[in-house]
């Protein structure tokens, strides 16, 4: 089974079909483009991929998981959703940073906030260990040598978890801070580390945008049009870093994109979509040097131009 | 001795204008958060009854809305009296709450929906996109606005009179009875000052936040 596999998946807005059944699969290490003229479902495939929409119909499944079943959508809970939404990173086109956060706090919130997260749980399993402790406590009354030992055993529990939260909570901040420092000096930002979103050039808050997704360690990076919001000599130093990504660290990776000379050089897949539906799908080099389809030689007609 | 003394009462008026001034301010702040929540709710019949009260609220003088509450409870159910400056309080919250729900709904909805989607994808839940992503840009964008609201409240705090709570401006007029006129303009020093308080602390957060550009 490939590591991404999607089957079928279909979605309506209001009576408009956007997407008619979309099959295709990946491998791990892959990058896909996806090409096709505006309005053609492009980006709501890509929003279905990461759940910002949820698909009327069809599955989805990564690295052996089921992921997505449009028959049991109604049984998520927007705990679950989060999660699924974890194993994808997105980058939008128009960067969406969050303005009051500086470069680096962009990119560690979400980390921390998910830190804060696995500290509650670690709370909540530390107290259930202790209630059960307490009732061996109480259930061995008798035997008064099993008992001290009890006793003992509670105590030193509850007295070693703050030192043990503490560290755990300060090592982790700091693995936190410093992946964050790793992947923006990968970025090439390392002097805008403290810079606020709205000092940057396009093209700068882009890679920033790419270093917050990467921070959470996603399974497949998508990113939607990540250059058609930027000025043409800003889009090199993108189209750098996603390449970067392919050739040093094996990302899986999804681009919508209108750039069809970077999907052609760096994608190993490409999927041209036209009215819903894959009107075209293979290996990028042949289809971008010998398209098969009148559509798709008529579009890259049409964008090479 | 006479400047000293009209001091003293105009002072004693002046904070009971202060208390309302912060009482309501306190209380009408959070509670507008809520009613705009209510105004935007997806719930339909929410939406239309919260819409409805703020209809109300703000398509009726603040005057008016006071002397309802004072007298309302008495005329319609035979109840008494509330105290008067509790009376006062209840009606200025609800309707500077009101205003500042229809504030608090305009900088929400003015935030570009990429900001909430940012946050989904980076796998945070509903309350912390909203807390941690959402309010600060929020507040940013609705400091101005607000800050005409407040001042306006202060000003506001004179219609008290109406149900008898002497506030700085009825302290004032009550020298007027008794043939002295100055302390009523001498007033004006009194807000001008409050007022010139706020604007310079407005001003200060407002640059504190300054930061922020979207």
């Amino acid at each position: 089974m490939a590591y991404l596999q999607v089957e079928n998946l279909t979605k309506k807005f209001d009576n408009t079909e956007v997407l008619k059944g979309i099959f295709f699969s990946m491998e791990k290490g892959e990058v896909l483009s996806i090409i096709g003229s505006s309005g053609g479902g492009k980006t709501t495939l890509l929003r279905c991929i990461n759940f910002l929409t949820l698909a009327d119909g069809g599955k989805m499944s990564l690295d052996g998981d089921m992921i997505f079943n449009a028959d049991e959508v109604k049984n998520y809970s927007g705990n679950d959703l989060r999660k699924k939404r974890l194993n994808f990173g997105l980058v939008f086109q128009s960067f969406n940073l969050f303005p009051q956060y500086t470069v680096t706090e962009n990119i560690t919130l979400a980390p921390t906030l998910l830190l804060s997260d696995e500290v509650k749980e670690m709370t909540a399993n530390h107290k259930a260990a202790l209630c059960k402790l307490k009732k061996q406590i109480s259930l061995s009354k008798g035997d008064k040598q099993k008992l001290s030992e009890l006793k003992r055993n509670y105590k030193e529990l509850k007295k070693a978890f703050p030192e043990k939260k503490k560290t755990f909570i300060a090592e982790s901040k700091e693995e936190i801070l410093s992946s964050a420092q790793k992947i923006i000096e990968k970025v090439g930002l390392k002097d805008k580390a403290d810079a606020y979103p709205s000092e940057l050039s396009g093209g700068q808050q882009q890679r920033v945008a790419i270093a917050r997704a990467l921070a959470l360690k996603p399974k497949v990076l998508c990113f939607d049009e990540p250059t058609s919001a930027l000025d043409p000599e800003l889009t090199g130093e993108v189209l750098k870093v996603i390449r970067e990504l392919k050739d040093n660290e094996g990302m899986t990776m999804i681009i919508v994109t209108h750039e069809m000379e970077f999907a052609k050089e760096v994608s190993d897949k490409s999927i041209f979509i036209a009215d819903g539906v894959i009107a075209e799908q293979g290996v990028s080099s042949e289809m971008f040097n010998a398209p098969k389809t009148v559509k798709l030689q008529q579009f890259l007609s049409r964008s090479l131009k | 001795m006479e400047f000293w003394s009209v001091n003293l009462k105009l002072l004693e008026g002046f904070g009971t204008t202060v208390g309302l001034f912060a009482v309501t301010l306190i209380l009408a702040l959070p509670l507008g958060l809520l009613i705009s929540f209510g105004a935007m709710s997806k719930f339909k019949p929410l939406r239309s009854v919260v819409k409805f009260i703020i209809w109300i609220i703000r398509g009726t003088p603040l005057m008016l809305q006071v002397l309802a509450f004072y007298y309302g409870p008495a005329l319609l159910f035979g109840w008494g009296f509330l105290p008067r400056f509790v009376t006062v309080c209840i009606a200025f919250v609800i309707n500077y709450a009101c205003y500042f729900a229809e504030i608090y709904r305009g900088g929400i909805e003015s935030i570009p929906k990429g900001q909430y989607e940012a946050g989904q994808v980076l796998g945070l839940t509903k309350g912390r996109i909203f807390g941690k992503i959402i309010l600060l840009q929020v507040v940013k964008r609705i400091l101005p606005p607000i800050s005409n609201e407040v001042i306006t409240l202060v000003k506001d705090t004179s219609l008290a009179r109406v149900i008898m709570v002497t506030e700085i401006l009825k302290a004032a007029q009550d020298f007027v009875v008794r043939g002295l006129i100055w302390p009523l303009f001498y007033t004006g020093v009194f807000y001008l000052a409050f007022i010139g308080i706020l604007t310079l602390l407005f001003g200060f957060i407002e640059k504190k936040l300054s930061y922020i550009k979207a």
